[in-house]
């Protein structure tokens, strides 16, 4: 019969319904079926139960086809399957007994095919695919099917031929009734002992065909729906990958190899699993160990159920073999799609892992760099806070200590201008302007004055001290105090001697003949005496100071000597150069100019010094003019001559109209 | 015996540079000089040319190139004029030039021949255009 199917191509739709049947005292039991078509498991099919019409129970198919209802006892179901894209179908469930079963019972596997181009015809099974009733021994049985054309045909065909024969025998009695009666009797016994063999001869294979069938039928159902009775049941992937660790797996994948569990390899994946197995909702690490192990070890069994698979091919004898290989075959499919899914759920496990590894380390790093950035600034922001602490009291130190340096100067300043002779003093005698600038608040640069009454004599000087500042102002303290001694209480008048005896006085004070002290001073002196005629006697010496003075309308210039006053030079000399006194005599009205280098030597913005050729040109400029227009000239060329340049040195002019 | 290198400079004070050298035998003296301790600045140049008269004993050239000097510096250089005066009177060989810019030649004059009365040494002006 399967093999009139298989010649023909029919494709076929298979509904294949096992039902393992237990009858409890309610006489509730449950059915379950596995739904294939071509060879293939239906997975999410809906099945739907109704009983008189009415809808008792519903549900869907397993990935494995698999599909469970609850039935009662002396009723009539009908079940029905639907999927998208493939015909109802609809099967007749009867489960009426004679006798109520209080036992458990257990049913021989049922094969039902259906031809899919068939048209669901009424009759006997009512638009039904096929109709199962339960009988006596509790089991399913097929029940007045008309399942397959070829069955139909097959009997047609022989009622056909009872006809036939039955038409033959009358035409074989109508011919012997035309014959003698010798013959007809003896034809009649011939033909009777015939027909007594044909018939007996037909019976005989009729009963044997059918009861061949019949056991065929029986034999390859019973092995199918073994072997689908024995996919293991794959509820939902989600749940734990099916745990294969019992011995029945090897069996059910077509394992023969009774050693297999005993390998070490395997033994290792299985403590790894059954250790595992209760961690794997809870840490995804061990989950992913647990699933590596699990898809080793399904893979080893694949790999031996492969084996086996080829190896028993080749020694396929029977009809029953062929089916059972392809389902093994079936098996291993699943069990490789188990793998398969298994290994995605390590990769996806993985990826979630590793996301979660990388973004706790974003997150850690993140933290930790605003935790550095955080103590950089706020350490930064102390250390600015200390440091600007720190430089707002330097500063205030600072200001304080320079407002002292500077009052105490300020205050120096006021015994200096102290020791400076009162204008009003030499204006007593003379006519003069006296530019006094001083480079800081108090100066290296003094002038000096002293008149005696007895002799109407008067003298000048214009001193340059080394130094300028605080150490120029000592300097120009112990200058003063030395022309004091030398000409007021030494009563020493002569410029030269003055020069001389103040040079020895500061080379004594200074203990430059026992130091290295290098300091002294620049001098320019003038002694005036009045004469009756009118004129002036002019006594002059100069410690590398000149004397500027006008006469007639000229400028005069008298060199000094190229000697200063103190310093160590003189220690060094064989001789030293003696300080020399020039006299001149000029008339009432002209002038003498004493200086100290600083005019002269105040530089530009473009580094010229203001040289003595134009200091004589500004004095010849001023000829005639009065003292105060000579004095504002000549601090008038000081200003321009110096621009935004700083002045370095201390400046005086003593200027004198005789 | 080492040269001497002192990097001039322009501050509160005025450096000058400093660069006397023992193979050649030139040394100079350029930039400015206003100093707050004069005398403390030019012992070391002293020393040096003392140390360098013993120990080399070989021709000087002495240049300034200073376009300002205050009171005490140029105490100073008269003190180093003195002193290469008296090698030069002990048989050394001594030149010293006074670099100033051409324009400047006229003031430069009259400070070097003071400083040549004074040191009894000879000192040639080498005016240049800046």
């Amino acid at each position: 019969m399967s093999k009139l199917y298989l010649k023909k191509g029919v494709v076929l739709l298979t509904f294949i319904v096992f039902c393992l049947v237990s009858v409890n005292a309610q006489s509730n039991f449950i059915l379950k079926g596995v739904l294939m078509l071509d060879n293939k498991l239906v997975k999410n099919a809906t099945v739907l139960v109704s009983e008189n019409s009415k809808f008792v129970d519903s549900t869907k198919t397993s990935i494995t086809g698999k599909f469970n209802v609850t039935l009662k006892t002396q009723k009539e179901y009908v079940l029905i399957f639907k999927k998208k894209g493939l015909p109802v179908k609809k099967i007749l469930i009867s489960t009426k007994l004679d006798k109520e079963k209080s036992n458990g019972i257990t049913t021989k596997p049922i094969i039902f095919s259906l031809n899919s181009t068939k048209i669901t015809t009424s009759g006997q099974t009512g638009g039904y695919e096929a109709a199962f009733a339960i009988n006596e021994n509790g089991s399913f049985t097929k029940n007045n099917t008309n399942f397959s054309p070829a069955v139909k045909d097959a009997e047609n065909n022989e009622l056909k031929k009872e006809e036939e024969i039955t038409a033959k025998k009358e035409e074989f009695k109508e011919i012997v009734e035309d014959l003698n009666p010798d013959t007809q009797a003896e034809i009649n016994l011939i033909y009777n002992q015939a027909l007594q063999k044909i018939d007996s001869l037909v019976l005989l294979t009729r009963e044997e065909s059918v009861l061949i069938i019949n056991t065929a039928k029986l034999k390859s159902a019973e092995i199918i729906s073994n072997a689908y009775l024995e996919i293991p049941d794959i509820v939902e992937p989600d749940e734990s990958i099916v745990s294969s660790n019992s011995k029945d797996d090897l069996k059910k994948i077509g394992i023969k190899d009774k050693g297999f569990y005993e390998r070490d390899d395997i033994k290792k994946y299985r403590k790894t699993i059954t250790s595992l197995e209760l961690n794997v909702n809870k840490s995804k690490k061990d989950s992913i160990v647990f699933l590596e192990s699990m898809v080793m070890f399904k893979e080893e069994m694949v790999k031996s159920a492969k084996l086996q698979l080829a190896l028993d091919k080749m020694n396929v004898r029977s009809r029953e073999d062929s089916v059972e290989l392809q389902h093994r075959q079936v098996m291993i499919y699943l069990v490789e799609q188990e793998i398969e899914e298994a290994k995605n759920k390590i990769a996806i496990q993985q990826m979630e892992i590793k996301n979660k590894n990388l973004m706790l380390m974003f997150s850690i790093a993140g933290l930790l760099f605003f935790v550095i950035l955080f103590v950089v600034v706020y350490q930064n922001y102390r250390l600015k806070q200390k440091t600007n602490a720190r430089l707002e009291a330097k500063n205030e130190e600072i200001a304080k200590k320079s407002k002292k340096i500077i009052d105490s100067i300020t205050y120096a300043k006021t015994i200096q201008q102290a020791i400076l002779p009162i204008k009003t003093n030499i204006d007593k005698y003379f006519e003069s302007f006296i530019i006094f600038q001083p480079k800081d608040i108090v100066s290296g640069d003094f002038y000096w004055f002293t008149h005696f009454k007895e002799t109407n004599t008067s003298i000048f000087a214009v001193v340059d001290c080394t130094g300028h500042g605080v150490p120029g102002a000592f300097m120009s303290m112990i200058g003063n105090r030395l022309l004091v001694e030398v000409v007021n209480e030494r009563k020493i008048t002569d410029p030269a001697e003055i020069l001389e005896g103040v040079d020895q006085r500061l080379h004594v004070a200074l203990m430059q003949d026992e130091t290295m002290n290098n300091d002294g001073m620049d001098m320019c002196i003038c002694k005036i005496k009045h004469q009756e005629n009118g004129q002036s006697e002019i006594e002059f010496a100069g410690a590398k100071r000149p004397l500027f003075y006008t006469d007639n309308n000229e400028i005069g210039y008298i060199k000094g000597t190229v000697r200063g006053i103190g310093g160590r030079a003189r220690l060094r000399k064989k001789t030293i150069k003696a300080f020399e006194s020039h006299t001149i005599h000029l008339k009432k009205g002209e002038n003498l100019y004493l200086t100290t280098d600083g005019f002269l030597d105040l530089q530009s913005p473009k580094r010229r010094k203001y040289g003595r050729q134009n200091f004589m040109e500004l004095l010849n400029n001023n000829l005639g003019k009065s003292i105060d227009e000579q004095q504002s000239s000549i601090v008038n060329a000081l200003d321009i001559h110096k621009g935004n340049e700083l002045q370095i040195d201390d400046i005086t002019i003593l200027g004198v109209k005789i | 015996m080492e040269n001497l290198y002192i990097e001039g400079e322009l501050g509160n004070y005025y450096i000058p540079t400093v660069d006397f050298n023992v193979e050649t035998g030139v040394c100079t003296i350029s930039g400015k000089s206003y100093l707050e301790d004069t005398t403390q600045f030019y012992l070391p140049l002293l020393e040096w040319l003392d140390k360098y008269f013993i120990e080399v004993n070989k021709p000087v050239e002495f240049n300034v190139k200073l376009n300002y000097y205050n009171t005490s510096s140029s105490r100073s250089v008269l003190d180093i004029f003195d002193l290469l005066k008296l090698y030069e009177e002990k048989g050394g060989q001594v030149e010293v030039n006074w670099y100033c810019r051409d324009i400047d030649v006229e003031v430069v004059q009259e400070e070097v021949d003071d400083y040549m009365e004074e040191s009894d040494l000879d000192i040639n002006i080498i005016p240049f255009t800046d």
